[in-house]
């Protein structure tokens, strides 16, 4: 895995309007991710994942706007890019693949026809040679019969299938990063796993990246090397997959992992998810937190560096870690 | 096929022979929704139906709450036959038996608040009086942990956790000894979703309930349920104690099933026991045993027989002659049989 | 791929609130109008006084008046009471018996719920205003048979929107759920799926009334409606159209802008109510 930064976010915050005021769906988010890597991004409903990536992609429309921060692929700012970088970027460089892949697919066209145009957008070669390339790429996600598949349409798909066919369109320009939102949520479970081993295989064969965007954990477990997990729009935690699950540090991601792995009673003060539109001052998780501290609430937070590449925004903890040094960190 | 489990005065839930078919989209002919479904269940225990897509469960379930009839067989709900009721007698009778949603916004009537929504049960399947109904209101919404003013709410003021809560308050209103539950915690985040379980054990545990916990999820359904069949095309194929059929399936979809569950631990060592293909869409149902088309040790005789469930263990039952007749199977290689 | 994310309707808050108040306030100038109007007229608006024919409007005549004396301003505001009358109770006529017809059609399953629906496309096959010139030809001009024709054409207009509603509704899991608590196909008819999807209609019933209000004064206007010296905006703007010529506007605009005014006030506020009872637009 070389360090190549590939996709760097920095302070990123994203606002919308709501009937309760303006919103701040996602604050404060700084990532890295890097050549060939596997990396997740874990989070409850809500937390802001998606929306990250979307960002990423350039793809925060009004009335959502991005008020601060920078994003960065291959040294490239997205963010203040011209629409014909973008396009030279997006499906071709970067590509994206989304839970509901039947309606992600254009119904109108078979699922070879539009690989083909996705190839022809970035590549100067005629119908022949990119329909040669869609069926290659059917292939390689092992629809069987790719050839005859070619001209099926999306409503004619199975989930799984649906799924497949979109890999292929995301993968047939060779994409440096895939960003993969919940790619598996709502597909049965033994096309969850099989789909999950075809994208790895894919893109370690590729050399690519993945950004895999999910709220499960098994899926973050198995798969990813590094993860962040984020909450109210916040990152609170990022480290190494191992790291986060073998000894989770910040109270949300220990609830998380913890209570999954039925290795901790629940935390008495419930559940519920955070008001976005009400946030408090200080930390965000302060109100279900069970090692809160009068400091908490009174200042928000910043991510301390703990250990080499492990990211910890909770001041209560990184003190527990090292207690002389505090080190303030990205 | 009711196994070593005999019927008696506790016997809450019997399903025999059940079979539902429905008209197909183009042409004639039906299609085979739920097929010969036999199965039991007594006071406060509880059984998880686990299936994939076309598996029949969620058809099942719908049978087992008379939300639809079955084409054939008959369901008992303490040895009252509700097979064919329906009108004044069916509603009588469904006081005893209830259903918990899949999407816990969209199963309350947008228009009607908590209260409204937990009380109508009570009004429309009980005698109590309007000042009774209130206060049972109040008591089942204080069971779930709904207190407060939270009654008040309309379903689209709540989270999702507290939208199933009220879901669960509304079908124990009149104190049903059977809950079928259709997999009620899919809809929620994880956390949410573990408060939800959490709660289900306890009222199972205070109330003496009996669940039928309909789930795609083996993770919730190792939680809740003490037993698991598990279904595929409309049958089940295996059916025993939920730690046994987990940690040591015997029929060759369970096995597959269960290799693919992704542990949420880093050193999982991952199995993955395939079966070919995909699942055939219920318009194409494959003859003899349905698993024969993908099954890895499938012969000639797979394809002309179907299989029915024998025991190979106390309570545990499989569908499988190969396996009941103990052959000399050669699985494929890297297929793994026991988890740990 | 999907494009991007919006979370508001496409129309913004401000421009919806400018056309609510339009809408509303159109709609409560008129009706105010039509009640309190005649307090501030002492004129019997179907008197002639010859002497006064075809005066421009004053401080004594505030709209003018006609050929044959009558004050416009007292006209006007007889004419708004009555054509409102005819346009709400058609269209409330329509809508009590439309809504349970397109309910049960909509909720059951069973043939005859096909056949209704190609009763229904038989009266909607037919040119809206010849068929009112016709019945009102058969059975005669008179406010209560202006009133059956226009109930009758929109009938099939409601049936179509609540059955369509209830279609969609019928198989929602909250149905589901409330048939599992004991609830008889009646019942839920009544208490969940019609009061879930009344609110389509109520929208659509106060364009309706737009459009009863143009097809009422459409009728009189060709003499198969409401008949002279009746005030309605429709045979006002009648008796006028022949002094346009002449030079006295004062007959025709008046009633004309009424009956337009009044339309646009019923559109808007239409418009206005669906976006309020639809839940789905509903902002987080």
């Amino acid at each position: 895995m070389s360090s190549e930064v590939l996709l760097s976010i920095e302070d990123l915050e994203i606002r919308f309007p709501t009937s309760q005021g303006e919103v701040a769906v996602v604050t404060d988010v700084s990532l890295e991710i890097r050549a060939g890597e596997f990396f997740g991004l874990i989070g409850e409903t809500g937390a802001g994942k998606s929306m990250t990536a979307w960002a990423a992609m350039g793809l925060v429309q009004p009335p959502g706007r991005i008020t601060k921060g920078q994003v960065r692929f291959a040294g490239r700012d997205l963010l203040t890019a011209d629409r014909e970088s973008l396009r030279r970027i997006r499906g071709n460089e970067l590509a994206v693949i989304v839970q509901n892949a039947r309606a992600a697919l254009n119904p109108m066209l078979p699922i070879g026809t539009q690989i083909a145009y996705a190839y022809r957008a970035h590549h100067s070669v005629g119908k022949d040679e990119s329909m040669q390339r869609a069926v290659d790429a059917l292939r390689s996600v092992r629809i069987p019969d790719p050839e005859t598949r070619a001209g099926t349409y999306p409503h004619e798909l199975s989930g799984g299938m649906a799924q497949r066919a979109l890999i292929a369109l995301a993968m047939v320009n060779r994409p440096r990063l895939l960003i993969a939102d919940e790619p598996t949520t709502g597909l049965d479970v033994t096309i969850q796993a099989e789909i999950l081993d075809l994208m790895a295989e894919l893109v370690a064969a590729q050399g690519s990246s993945i950004w895999i965007i999910t709220h499960d954990l098994g899926v973050i477990a198995n798969h990813t090397e590094r993860a962040a997990v984020m909450f109210a729009g916040q990152i609170v935690e990022s480290g190494t997959t191992r790291d986060l699950f073998t000894e989770p540090r910040h109270p949300y991601t220990r609830e998380l992992i913890e209570s999954v792995t039925r290795e901790r009673p629940r935390n008495e003060r419930g559940a519920e998810p955070p008001d976005l539109a009400n946030r408090p001052l200080g930390c965000q998780f302060a109100y279900r937190c069970d090692l809160v501290e009068e400091g908490c609430r009174q200042a928000m937070p910043a991510l301390d560096v703990i250990a080499p590449a492990h990211l910890l925004r909770c001041p209560v903890v990184s003190r527990e870690i090292s207690p002389d040094e505090a080190v303030t960190g990205t | 096929m009711m196994g070593n489990i005999a019927t008696g005065p506790e016997t809450v839930v019997q399903a025999v022979g059940v079979r539902k078919e429905f008209p197909r989209h183009r042409g004639s002919g039906t299609i085979v929704a739920v097929n010969d479904v036999t199965l039991i269940a007594q006071r406060g225990e509880s059984l998880g139906i686990v299936g994939e897509s076309g598996s029949g469960k969620t058809t099942l379930a719908r049978c087992l709450v008379r939300l639809i009839e079955p084409t054939s067989g008959r369901i008992l709900i303490h040895g009252d036959d509700v097979t064919t009721a329906s009108g004044s007698p069916l509603r009588r009778l469904r006081r005893k038996f209830q259903m918990v949603f899949q999407d816990p916004y969209d199963s309350l009537d947008p228009r009607w608040n908590v209260e409204r929504s937990v009380e109508e049960p009570l009004r429309l399947l009980t005698e109590m009086r309007p000042a009774e109904r209130r206060k049972r209101v109040q008591d089942l919404l204080g069971l779930v942990r709904l207190g407060g003013n939270l009654g008040k709410r309309y379903p689209h003021q709540l989270s999702g956790g507290q939208q199933q809560r009220a879901g669960i308050a509304r079908a124990l209103a009149t104190n049903p000894s059977l809950i079928v539950l259709d997999e009620p915690t899919s809809a929620l985040d994880a956390l949410v979703r573990i408060e939800i379980l959490e709660l289900l054990n306890e009222l199972r545990r205070e109330l003496q309930l009996t669940y039928i916990y309909i789930s795609h999820d083996i993770g919730s359904v190792l939680k809740v349920c003490d037993r698991i069949a598990v279904m595929y095309l409309g049958r089940i194929v295996e059916l025993g104690s939920a730690h046994e059929v987990v940690s040591n399936p015997m029929h060759p979809y369970t096995m597959a099933l269960m290799s693919s569950i992704l542990e949420s631990r880093v050193d999982a060592r991952p199995i993955r026991n395939r079966l070919e293909g995909e699942i055939p869409s219920a318009e194409r149902i494959p003859s003899g045993c349905v698993l024969h088309t993908r099954c890895p040790v499938a012969i000639a005789d797979c394809s002309t027989t179907e299989q029915q469930l024998i025991e190979v263990g106390p309570g545990h039952q499989v569908a499988c002659s190969r396996v009941t007749r103990d052959d000399a199977i050669v699985w494929p290689s890297g297929w793994v049989r026991n988890r740990r | 791929m999907s494009a991007g994310i919006a979370l508001e309707p496409p129309l913004t808050r401000s421009k919806r609130g400018r056309s609510d108040v339009l809408g509303f306030g159109l709609l409560l100038v008129i009706v105010f109008l039509a009640v309190v109007g005649p307090l501030f007229t002492s004129l019997d608006p179907n008197t002639a006084d010859p002497t006064s024919a075809l005066l421009p409007p004053s401080g004594e005549h505030w709209l003018g008046t006609n050929s044959y004396g009558g004050d416009v301003f007292t006209r006007l505001v007889a004419a708004a009471r009555l054509d409102l009358f005819i346009g709400s109770t058609s269209v409330a006529i329509a809508f009590v018996i439309a809504t349970p017809i397109g309910a049960i059609v909509g909720y059951s399953r069973r043939w005859w719920a096909g056949a209704v629906m190609r009763v229904m496309d038989f009266i909607q096959a037919f040119p809206v205003f010849i068929v009112a010139m016709a019945l009102v030809a058969v059975r005669g001009p008179s406010t209560f048979n202006v009133i059956f024709v226009i109930a009758l054409l929109n009938v099939p207009i409601f049936v179509r929107l609540v059955r369509s509603e209830v279609l969609a509704l019928r198989e929602r899991p909250f149905i589901e759920a409330a048939r599992s608590v004991g609830n008889s196909d009646v019942g839920l008819v009544l208490h969940h799926v019609l009061p879930n999807s009344l609110g389509s209609s109520i929208a659509q019933a106060s364009i309706n009334i737009g459009w009863a209000l143009l097809l009422t004064a459409g009728l009189s206007f060709v003499g198969a409606g409401i008949r002279p010296p009746t005030a309605e905006w429709g045979t006002m703007i009648a008796e006028g159209a022949p002094n346009m010529i002449t030079g006295q506007w004062w007959i025709s605009l008046f009633p004309g802008l009424a009956l337009g005014l009044a339309v646009l006030g019923f559109a808007l506020a239409g418009d206005s109510l669906r976006a309020m009872l639809d839940v789905r637009s509903r902002t987080v």
